[in-house]
C-alpha cells in the first residue's frame, strides 16, 4: 500500500474493522500511526481519568450501601444468637426445676395412696381386742349364765324379802 | 497536557448526538464490542457499527481541529 490511510480508512482502522493490508499499514506507517496516536492517546488519558474519578466516586458510595444493608443482617444475627442463649438458660433452668417438681408430686401421689390404705397394725384391731376383751370380762364376771338374766329380773331382791315367821 | 487531552476529549463527546455518545464511550470506556453495545442499548448491531464510525470521525475532527 503506497498511499497514506484516507479519514474514514483511519476511523475503520480504530473501530478495528480495517482489512489486514490496512491495518499493517496503520502499523508501519510514521505518518498514519501518528494520525492514530493523535485519537488514541487522548481517549486512554479519558479513559484513564474518568475510571480513577469513577472509582473514587463509587467506592465509599458503595461501602456505604454496603454497610447500610449490611447493618440489619448484622442486628438479625446477634439477636438469634442471643435468642439461642436466652432458650438454652430458660431450658436448663427449667428442667431441674419441672423434674423437682414432678418428683414432688410423684411423692405426695405414693403418700397419698398410702395414707388411703388401712394399716396393717390398725386401731380398728386394737379396738377390737379391747372389745373382746370387755366381752371376756363380762362373761367371766357374771353370776349367772346370761340366757338366765331375764329369769333373775323376776325374782325379788333378796333384802326386800321379809324373813320367814313374819315380824317380832 | 493530559487535563488537556481529558478535556479535549470530553469536549469532543460533549459535542455528540446521545446516541453517538452513548455507543462511543461503551466502547473506548467499558471495552464492549459492537455486539454488546448492542445489547445494552437495544440497536441493532449494524446501527451501534453506524453511530460508532459517526462518533469516532467526529471526535477525530474535534481533536485534529484542538491539536491544530
Amino acid at each position: 500500500m503506497n498511499n497514506h490511510l484516507s479519514q474514514d480508512q483511519l476511523s475503520m482502522w480504530i473501530l478495528g474493522r480495517s482489512t489486514a493490508e490496512e491495518l499493517r499499514h496503520g502499523e508501519e506507517c510514521p505518518q498514519c500511526r501518528s494520525e492514530l496516536q493523535r485519537f488514541e492517546a487522548p481517549v486512554a488519558a479519558f479513559r484513564s481519568t474518568m475510571l480513577d474519578w469513577s472509582d473514587r466516586v463509587s467506592a465509599p458510595r458503595i461501602e456505604g450501601v454496603l454497610t447500610v444493608h449490611q447493618r440489619p443482617q448484622a442486628i438479625y444475627k446477634l439477636f438469634w444468637r442471643w435468642a439461642a442463649v436466652g432458650t438454652a438458660v430458660l431450658l436448663l433452668t427449667a428442667i431441674p426445676i419441672y423434674r423437682q417438681r414432678q418428683e414432688l408430686m410423684q411423692r405426695k401421689a405414693n403418700d397419698l395412696e398410702t395414707s388411703q390404705l388401712p394399716p396393717i397394725d390398725a386401731p380398728d384391731d386394737a379396738n377390737a381386742d379391747g372389745v373382746l376383751m370387755d366381752a371376756v370380762n363380762a362373761h367371766l364376771s357374771r353370776t349367772i349364765p346370761a340366757p338366765m338374766e331375764p329369769i333373775m329380773a323376776l325374782i325379788p331382791n333378796q333384802e326386800n324379802i321379809a324373813p320367814p315367821g313374819g315380824t317380832q | 497536557m493530559v487535563q488537556e487531552q481529558v478535556r479535549a476529549v470530553w469536549s469532543a463527546t460533549s459535542d455528540l448526538s446521545e446516541r453517538q455518545r452513548t455507543v462511543f464511550l461503551l466502547r473506548f470506556m467499558e471495552d464492549m464490542n459492537s455486539l454488546e453495545i448492542a445489547d445494552a442499548t437495544g440497536l441493532t448491531e449494524s446501527a451501534v457499527n453506524v453511530h460508532l464510525f459517526r462518533a469516532v470521525r467526529s471526535v477525530r475532527k474535534r481533536l485534529g481541529k484542538h491539536n491544530e
